[in-house]
C-alpha cells in the first residue's frame, strides 16, 4: 500500500509535463479549435517518438508494454496542457484492438498507432445516450463476405482526423438482451459515411456520424459476432478512467491558475488570496481535485491489475463530474470578469473540463450503478472491500 | 463570600472548591453544580455558570471592580 | 502507486478478525458498551493483555520503548479492526508522537512504554475557555522557581482528566514573547497537589449514547491548576518551544484509522441497515433519491479512506506533510456530518429516538450521531482552522 507515485511514475510525469510545457502552449489549443484537422501532426509524431502512443500497447507490436497507470499519468499531463491531440480516442480504440482484436487486426493497426502514423476513434452512443445494449440501433447486416452498416452515431471524437473507427453495431434483435452486439473496425473514408460536426462547449472535434449502407469486410469484425457487449463494456471502462485522468490533470492546472491569480490580484488594498473566504475556497478546490485524483488512480491501478474495477471507475467519474466542475467554476469565480473574456486563457480549461463531465456517464448513471452494487445484493458492505457490479 | 462578577449572585466559594471525590489517578474532583471559576491576571473569579463566565471572558474589564473576590 | 495490501498485511487483518471473533463475546461487548472511560473495565483489560501478547500494541513504535519496530500500515490494520468494536489499541494517543520526537531519553523511557501499553494515559490540556481555535493565546502560566515551575490557570475540555494518569499541558512560560514563542509543554501526574477537576456533562449523557456513536462521550471536564509545583524535568522539549512541539504531535494525531472511521462508519451502518430493514414495510433502499444520495456518500467515504492512505503512505516513506493531515481533517468530519444528516432524512422521525426510547433504531445510534458528528469537525483543530492551514501552508496564500 503506497498510493503515491513511485520514482519511475514520477519521472514519466515530470518528463511529460516538461515536454508539453515547452511544446504545447494554450495558443496551440486555441489554434486547433478552428483548424479543420483539429490537431498538429508534428506534435502527434513527437508523442509517438516519446513512446506515449505505444505506452500501454504490447511490446511485440511496437509498444512499451507498460502498465495502464503509466498511460493514465500521460493522459493526466495531456489534460493538464489541454493538448489538442486525438490521444484519448486513439488510445481507447487501440487498447480495445489490443485486448480483443485478432492477431491480424493488431498487426495491421497497432504498430502504426505506436509510430504515430494513424489516428483512431470509436463510435458507440446513439440518440439515447445511456450505456446500455438496447440503445444500439445501428445495424450491421451480413451480405456475403461483408457486413453493411446503417445508422447514426453521436458524440464521436476526432472522426475527421481518424483513419479508422470502431463502430458498435447491432447484429441481432434487441430482444436478446446484451446479445446481438458486434464491433467493427471501419475505414472512415468508406463510401456511405457522412460526418456532421457538432459544436460543443469544449470546441473540440465531436460529430454525428451517419452510416448509410457502409460495407465492411467480415475480417474487420472485432471479437465474436453477437458477443460484442462485454468488449464494449471494457472499452467504456477504459475510456472512462482515462477521461478521469485527463479531467484531473486539466482541473488541477485550472485550480493552480485560480490560486495564483488570488495571490496577485488585489482588492480593498490587499491580495484577494489573503481573504479567508477565498482561502477556504482554494483549500476546497485542492481537496476536491486531490479526491478525484486518488479515486482515479485507484481505479486505474485496479484495472491494470486485472481486478474488478468497474465500481471504482464509476466512483471516480461521478466524483470527477461533480467536483472537477466545482473546481473549474470556482476558479472562474476567483478570476471574476476576466475569466469570462475570450482572449483570456482560463476558459480553455473551463470549457473542456465542463464538457468532459458530460461524457462517458453522468453522475446519476454512475451512482445508479454503485447503488445497485451496494444495495441490491446480499451481504454486508464494508469500506475498503471489493464491490462487484450488479448486472 | 465572592460574587459572580457578571450576574452579581453570591458564590459559595468553599462549596465550589470542596472535594467530592477523586479522579482515578488522584486529582480532586468537585461538584459541577456549585459553579465554575476562572484565573484572570493572578486572581480566581467565581461564577454561577458557564454562561456568566463566557460573558466575563469576552470582556473582563467591563466586570472587574464590580466583584469582590 | 500500489493500492492493495500485501498478502502479509491481508493475513494480519484476517488474524485480527479471527481473534476478535474468538475473544470478544457478549460480556466483553456489554462492558465496552457500559464503561465510559476508554474501555477500562476488567474484561477489556484482559483483552488488552491478550492483544499485547499478540504483539499488536504499539506496532510502529520503537522496540526500546515498548513497541514492535513494525510498520505504520500494520498498526493501522490492527487499529481499524479494533476501533470497529470500540476498543482503542493502535497508537499511543495524543502526546506520544511528540514525546518520541522531542522528549529526553528519561521521558521516553518512563512514559512511552506505559502509553503504548495503556497503563499511562494523558489528559490533553491545551484548550482554555478563551483559547480554542486560537490556541496560542492561552493564558495558563508556568513560572520558574529554582528547579521547579509553578503553574496557575485552567484548561477546558480535558476529556480524559477523570481517568488519565498524567496531564499533557501547554502553559505560557514567557508572557512577554510573541504568543507562539512563549509557550512550553509539561507532562506530570494527575495527583500532583493543586489540580482540581470539575466534571462537564455533555449532551450525550442523558440518555447515554450507545457504543459506536461519533463523539458519544458523556463526560468531559475542566481542570484548574492552583500553585501546582512540578520539577523542570517535566518539560517536554525546549522552554518556549512548546507551540511547535505540540503542533507536531497534533498533526501526527490526525492520521490514523480511528479518526477516519468515526466519520465513515455511518455509511456502512445505514447501507447495511437499509438492506435488512424497512420502515413499517417501506423499503427505503429502493427509493431512487435515497439510492443516489447513498452512492454519493459512499464515494465520499472512499475519498476519506484514500486520504488516510495517502497520509500513511507519506509517513511510511518518512516524508513530511504539507497539508495532507489537514486535508483528512477537513474531509472526513464534514463527510461524517453529511452522512449523519442524510440518515436523519432517510429514517425520518425514527432518527430522533435516543438510546433508551422504545422503537429506537440501532439503540438510538443515528439520533446520538446527530448530537456528536459535528464535534469531529471541531476537536483537534476545527475544519476552518484546517482550511486556513491548507491555504497558507499548502498553497502559499498570504496572511490577512
Amino acid at each position: 500500500m503506497d498510493v503515491l507515485l513511485n520514482e519511475e511514475e514520477e519521472m514519466v510525469k515530470n518528463a511529460a509535463r516538461e515536454f508539453l510545457g515547452g511544446e504545447c502552449p494554450p495558443s496551440l489549443a486555441r489554434a486547433m479549435e478552428v483548424d479543420d484537422l483539429g490537431y498538429p501532426p508534428e506534435l502527434w509524431s513527437q508523442m509517438a517518438q516519446l513512446g506515449w502512443l505505444g505506452m500501454s500497447l504490447p511490446e511485440s507490436l511496437g509498444g512499451q508494454g507498460l502498465p495502464l497507470t503509466y498511460l493514465g499519468i500521460i493522459m493526466e499531463e495531456v489534460g493538464r496542457a489541454i493538448a489538442p491531440v486525438p490521444f484519448h480516442s486513439t488510445m481507447v480504440a487501440a487498447l480495445t484492438i489490443a485486448a480483443d482484436g485478432s492477431q491480424e487486426q493488431k498487426q495491421s493497426v497497432l504498430p502504426r498507432v505506436c509510430q504515430g502514423d494513424t489516428v483512431l476513434t470509436w463510435a458507440l452512443t446513439e440518440r439515447d445516450p445511456r450505456f446500455l445494449p438496447e440503445t444500439i440501433a445501428t445495424e450491421a447486416v451480413e451480405q456475403g463476405d461483408n457486413f453493411v452498416i446503417s445508422g447514426t452515431k453521436m458524440f464521436v471524437d476526432n472522426f475527421g482526423a481518424a483513419e479508422k473507427c470502431l463502430v458498435v453495431c447491432r447484429t441481432a434483435s434487441a430482444s436478446d438482451g446484451d446479445q446481438g452486439i458486434s464491433l467493427f473496425l471501419v475505414d472512415t473514408g468508406s463510401a456511405g459515411i457522412s460526418n456532421v460536426p457538432l459544436t460543443a462547449i469544449a470546441r473540440d472535434k465531436q460529430s454525428q456520424v451517419i452510416f448509410d449502407n457502409v460495407s465492411v469486410p467480415r475480417s474487420n469484425l472485432i471479437g465474436q459476432i453477437n458477443q460484442g457487449w462485454p468488449v464494449v463494456q471494457a472499452m467504456i471502462d477504459r475510456a472512462t478512467v482515462l477521461l478521469c485522468a485527463q479531467m484531473v490533470g486539466a482541473t488541477r492546472k485550472d485550480a493552480e491558475m485560480g490560486i495564483e491569480y488570488a495571490k496577485n490580484r488585489a482588492a480593498f488594498g490587499r491580495p484577494i488570496g489573503s481573504f479567508q473566504s477565498i482561502q477556504h475556497l482554494c483549500a476546497d478546490m485542492i481537496l476536491w481535485v486531490d479526491g478525484a485524483q486518488l479515486l482515479t488512480y485507484e481505479a486505474l491501478w485496479k484495472m491494470d491489475q486485472g481486478l474488478p474495477s468497474s465500481i471504482e471507475i464509476s466512483q471516480a467519474k461521478s466524483f470527477c463530474n461533480d467536483k472537477c466542475e466545482a473546481v473549474v467554476r470556482s476558479s472562474q469565480v476567483i478570476h471574476g470578469g476576466i475569466g469570462f473574456m475570450m482572449e483570456f486563457d482560463l476558459h480553455l480549461w473551463f470549457r473542456r473540463v465542463t464538457s468532459w463531465t458530460m461524457r462517458l456517464g453522468t453522475s446519476f448513471e454512475h451512482r445508479s450503478k454503485i447503488a445497485k452494487a451496494l444495495l441490491d445484493q446480499p451481504g454486508r458492505v464494508r469500506l475498503g472491500m471489493n464491490l462487484e457490479p450488479v448486472p | 463570600m465572592p460574587t459572580d462578577p457578571v450576574c452579581g449572585i453570591e458564590i459559595d466559594e468553599a462549596g465550589a472548591r470542596a472535594e467530592t471525590g477523586q479522579t482515578r489517578h488522584g486529582a480532586t474532583e468537585v461538584d459541577p453544580n456549585m459553579g465554575t471559576r476562572s484565573f484572570h491576571n493572578g486572581t480566581w473569579y467565581y461564577f454561577c455558570s458557564l454562561d456568566c463566565r463566557t460573558k466575563f471572558l469576552a470582556g473582563p474589564d467591563a466586570y472587574i471592580g464590580q466583584a469582590s473576590t | 502507486m500500489e493500492f492493495a495490501y500485501t498478502a502479509e498485511q491481508q493475513a494480519l487483518r484476517d488474524e485480527v478478525q479471527r481473534f476478535i471473533q474468538e475473544n470478544v463475546n457478549e460480556d466483553v461487548r456489554s462492558e465496552i458498551e457500559n464503561t465510559d472511560e476508554m474501555s477500562q473495565g476488567p474484561l477489556v483489560r484482559d483483552l488488552r493483555k491478550k492483544v499485547a501478547a499478540k504483539g499488536w500494541v504499539g506496532i510502529s513504535w520503537p522496540k526500546e520503548y515498548g513497541g514492535q519496530d513494525g510498520s505504520r500500515i500494520d498498526q493501522y490494520i490492527v487499529e481499524e479492526e479494533f476501533s470497529r468494536i470500540g476498543v482503542g489499541v493502535g497508537g499511543a494517543g495524543s502526546g506520544a508522537p511528540a514525546i518520541l520526537a522531542a522528549g529526553t531519553e528519561e521521558q521516553k523511557k518512563t512514559l512511552l512504554p506505559g502509553l503504548i501499553s495503556g497503563e499511562i494515559t494523558l489528559a490533553l490540556g491545551f484548550t482554555e475557555p478563551q483559547a480554542g481555535a486560537d490556541l496560542a493565546s492561552l493564558q495558563c502560566r508556568a513560572v520558574r522557581d529554582g528547579d521547579d515551575f509553578v503553574i496557575n490557570g485552567q484548561k477546558m475540555y480535558t476529556s480524559s482528566a477523570h481517568y488519565a494518569s498524567h496531564i499533557y499541558l501547554m502553559a505560557r512560560t514567557d508572557p512577554d514573547a510573541p504568543k507562539h514563542r512563549g509557550i512550553s509543554i509539561f507532562i506530570f501526574p494527575m495527583d500532583t497537589p493543586g489540580i482540581t477537576v470539575r466534571p462537564l456533562w455533555t449532551i450525550q449523557n442523558d440518555p447515554p449514547a450507545p457504543i459506536g456513536t461519533t463523539y458519544g462521550q458523556r463526560r468531559t471536564n475542566e481542570t484548574f491548576f492552583e500553585d501546582v509545583r512540578v520539577p523542570a524535568t517535566c518539560m517536554l522539549g525546549e522552554e518556549n518551544q512548546g507551540w511547535y512541539v505540540g503542533a507536531m504531535g497534533l498533526n501526527l494525531d490526525r492520521v490514523g484509522a480511528s479518526r477516519y472511521l468515526i466519520s465513515v462508519r455511518r455509511d456502512e451502518d445505514i447501507i447495511n441497515w437499509a438492506k435488512d430493514n424497512d420502515l413499517g414495510g417501506h423499503d427505503v433502499s429502493q427509493d431512487p433519491a435515497i439510492r443516489d444520495r447513498l452512492a454519493e456518500l459512499w464515494i465520499e467515504a472512499q475519498v476519506c479512506r484514500l486520504m488516510t492512505m495517502r497520509s500513511m503512505s507519506l509517513m511510511e516513506r518518512g516524508d513530511t506533510f504539507t497539508y495532507e493531515g489537514a486535508a483528512e481533517k477537513v474531509w472526513a468530519p464534514e463527510h461524517g456530518v453529511r452522512t449523519t444528516e442524510t440518515i436523519s432524512q432517510i429514517l425520518g422521525p425514527y432518527a430522533q429516538l435516543m438510546s433508551t426510547s422504545e422503537e429506537a433504531i440501532e439503540h438510538g445510534l443515528f439520533a446520538h450521531n446527530l448530537l456528536g458528528s459535528f464535534q469531529s469537525g471541531i476537536n483537534h483543530g476545527s475544519v476552518q482552522v484546517m482550511r486556513d492551514q491548507i491555504a497558507r501552508r499548502g498553497l502559499g496564500l498570504p496572511r490577512g
